[in-house]
């Protein structure tokens, strides 16, 4: 968990601490961390997520700060905790009925079917971005070190493949990593 | 004063491209409006982003500044295209119209570059010969083409060797060569470059398919495997369908007509330029110019008595709607599409589905057309039927996943991180029939930010489509299966789009003015000095890929043209 101290605080362009909390809980179960792999955390997918919704337009800002809202208020009414305090587990519970969507008819909570709307189009919007934030090109403020792309055996941003390299069964991970940076520096050097 | 232009050309992608390459090669001078922007050398050198390609669909129009509407029949009320609308996340940013700017269409496209076969000129005459007059519903406004594959081979024939597609043929003048695709019509001559090298796991499919009894062969392709002209060879990177190139090995219009109509030095191209109507003479039976928005929202009119309409098939029936062009009402009637039946595969071993581009792969042709088998399942036309083994990366790769599993957690990740470099795809495409039911008008509330009304589609997936969608599910899955997968799954069926970038049909071509938009040059039959072109013109769609048949037609128009000035 991020805390909430100065460090972090000049980090967020958009969220709040809370939300950045919230959110960076949401994202961590998405791409867990813990078995010694990169996880949302590791690749900073916060960062992407930050970044991202700064530049967009109302009606996404507007789901975020809304559904972080209303997904604390959820888990209070439920456990009295807001989600990031949950356990692994209950999270998981509570991230399961908001995807079934029925997370609102169960626990009778005085909520709106805009609110239950609400919930799912958060989740849906937050995997969207976790997923670009584990696999973008790190120039957007995610896939920290490519860690996202080490994950998964892709070689990242490249010029190209050779016949070698295209044969079944060839091991990706032997190929060396590129992001676009990488490439830029490479056209730089070679107009030097 | 107004301005006055030999020729105005309205989009400069696949067909505008080759109408202003070979009219300022005449020596016309024109002028080009395209509504999108002309992407930079930094844009097709640094391509390798997905999140700015494919998250984020930077090539594409946006439902924000280009809204389309669907409804799925009369009854219900249409709304933005519903699988691209709402919050970003949610978006399919390639179920959008296709790319814009100089290029259009053949900026972000795969590449897949197949000629008709002479049966898909003949499509009614031939389902109902065989199936009977009665196969087709009540609804069908099927017809057959004006034109036969004959007309059009020379056409073909130019696409290929003028702007560079790669392939092995399989019948040229009537000698079968296995190596190529046995069940071509047949051609003059072959390609002018070799096939690509395939990617990984295109090996293991072509063997499964014969040992199936397919006949597979290499997609032709209209991506360079070798330097020509003013292609050079393809370099593998697997960003590719839904990219710019950055070694041009991609056949653009952007980088072969329209690179060349510049060089003439006759082409003048106005990039940010939104034409939002057409104008006529006061007898409306002549085209007197184009009126345009700049990107500041600034109305202007230019004068010419030649004008060429090649925004694509929605665009282009929007643009006549709009100009009240539609005296005997069939603009935007017989909207036709694919629909995409995708399927995934995992392999034993890496197949690494990252690299090379989207068409590096081999195709089954044996159920396309009336290739289709006796069945009983009410398949009346068949479908091409293609392995996918490269151009996937992560973040797409993630957005088709196996039904059932759940998409986050350390099971989805455990899965995710394994099996993306063991992916392949196996598609095909099934062409939508002509039907009443199915056409495409001006939206009646929503309008742009101009205050121009867009477009609406009243379009759903019919009995045959899913009967086709089911049939070749099976044959996937038996391949699949040959190829030694341990997974197979399917795309949700029927797809929730509606739009494929394969539209066509809207104002479609014909001899008859009482029941067709244009003439088989594309010329309008309401309004003289008027063409337009594109898939729009099509009277059926086939299984195979649109755009060198439109292509094929853009030459073919651009030729009458210069036979009249």
């Amino acid at each position: 968990m991020p805390a909430a101290n100065e460090a972090t605080k000049v980090r967020w362009v958009f969220l709040t601490e809370t939300e950045a909390e919230t959110v960076d809980a949401v994202c961590a179960r998405i791409f867990p961390s813990g078995d010694g792999k990169p996880g949302a955390r590791e690749t900073k997918v916060i960062n992407y997520i930050d970044r991202t919704v700064a530049d967009e337009d109302e009606a996404l800002r507007r789901c975020y700060r809304d559904g972080v809202t209303a997904l604390n208020a959820l888990t209070s009414e439920l456990y009295g905790q807001r989600f990031a305090e949950l356990s692994d587990e209950r999270k998981d519970q509570v991230l399961e009925r908001i995807e079934a969507n029925s997370a609102v008819e169960s626990t009778g909570a005085p909520q709106g079917p805009e609110d239950e709307g609400l919930l799912a189009t958060f989740f849906a919007l937050v995997w969207e971005h976790t997923i670009q934030g584990m696999f973008c090109d790190p120039q957007y403020g995610g896939n920290h070190e490519a860690l996202g792309w080490q994950l998964v055996g892709f070689p990242g941003a490249q010029w190209g493949y050779n016949a070698e390299q295209m044969r079944p069964g060839f091991d990706s991970k032997t190929i060396p990593i590129k992001t676009l940076e990488d490439l830029r520096r490479e056209l730089r050097r070679a107009d030097d | 004063m107004t301005e006055t232009a030999e020729a105005i050309v309205v989009g400069l992608g696949a067909s505008g491209g080759i109408i202003a390459e070979q009219l300022t090669k005449a020596g016309i001078r024109v002028l080009a409006l395209d509504k999108g922007p002309v992407h930079t050398t930094e844009e097709f050198t640094f391509k390798q982003d997905e999140v700015k390609y494919y998250s984020r669909g930077s090539l594409v129009p946006q439902l924000a500044t280009d809204p389309v509407t669907w409804r799925p029949d009369e009854k219900s009320t249409a709304r933005l295209l519903p699988w691209a609308a709402g919050v970003r996340g949610n978006s399919e940013p390639l179920h959008l119209p296709p790319s814009i700017g100089p290029g259009g269409g053949t900026l972000h496209w795969g590449g897949a570059s197949w000629r008709h076969r002479d049966s898909d000129f003949r499509m009614k005459s031939l389902i109902e010969e065989r199936f009977g007059s009665d196969a087709l519903d009540e609804d069908s406004t099927m017809v057959d083409w004006p034109i036969g594959y004959e007309d059009l081979e020379p056409y073909y024939d130019r696409v290929e060797w003028e702007l560079g597609v790669s392939g092995r043929a399989g019948n040229i003048k009537g000698a079968p060569d296995p190596e190529g695709n046995p069940y071509e019509s047949p051609r003059e001559r072959g390609f002018p470059m070799p096939p690509l090298r395939t990617a990984a796991a295109d090996d293991r499919f072509k063997a499964a398919c014969q040992r199936l009894g397919y006949r597979p062969f290499q997609q032709p392709a209209a991506v360079a495997s070798t330097d020509y002209k003013s292609l050079k060879g393809c370099e593998y990177c697997g960003f590719c369908h839904g990219f710019l190139c950055h070694v041009n090995a991609k056949q653009s219009s952007r980088i072969t007509s329209v690179e060349a109509a510049l060089q003439t030095g006759n082409l003048e191209i106005r990039s940010n330029s939104r034409a939002f109507r057409l104008d006529r003479d006061a007898s409306g039976r002549r085209i007197t110019g184009v009126s345009y928005f700049d990107a500041e929202g600034n109305v202007h009119q230019v004068r010419s008595n030649l004008v060429v309409v090649a925004c694509y098939a929605l665009e282009n029936s929007r643009l006549l709607l709009a100009s009240g062009i539609n005296a005997n009402g069939q603009v935007g009637r017989n909207f036709m599409t694919h629909s995409f039946g995708w399927c995934s595969v995992v392999l034993p071993e890496f197949s690494n589905p990252f690299m090379a581009p989207l068409v590096a792969a081999s195709v089954v042709d044996d159920l396309n057309c009336d290739g289709v088998p006796d069945n009983n399942e009410g398949v009346l036309w068949g479908s091409v039927l293609t392995s996918i083994p490269g151009d996937l990366q992560p973040i797409e790769a993630a957005h088709n996943l196996p039904p059932g599993m759940r998409r986050w957690g350390q099971g989805f990740k455990d899965w995710f991180s394994e099996n993306y470099r063991r992916l392949m795809g196996i598609h095909n495409q099934v062409p939508s029939f002509p039907s009443k039911k199915y056409y495409c008008d001006l939206d009646p509330v929503v309008k742009d930010k101009f205050g121009q009304p867009a477009l609406r589609i009243t379009h759903d997936w019919s009995e045959h489509d899913l009967a086709a969608l089911r049939y070749f599910e099976k044959v996937k899955r038996a391949i699949a299966e040959e190829m030694g997968a341990t997974q197979f799954w399917s795309e949700p069926t029927p797809p929730a789009y509606h739009l494929s970038t394969h539209e066509v049909g809207t104002h479609r071509m014909g001899e008859n003015p009482a029941d067709s938009v244009v003439d088989i040059f594309g010329e309008s039959h309401e309004c003289k000095g008027l063409y337009v072109v594109g898939g729009g013109q099509f009277p059926t769609l086939s299984g195979y890929n649109p755009t060198q048949t439109l292509q094929a037609l853009a030459y073919l128009s651009a030729d009458h043209i210069l036979e009249k000035v």
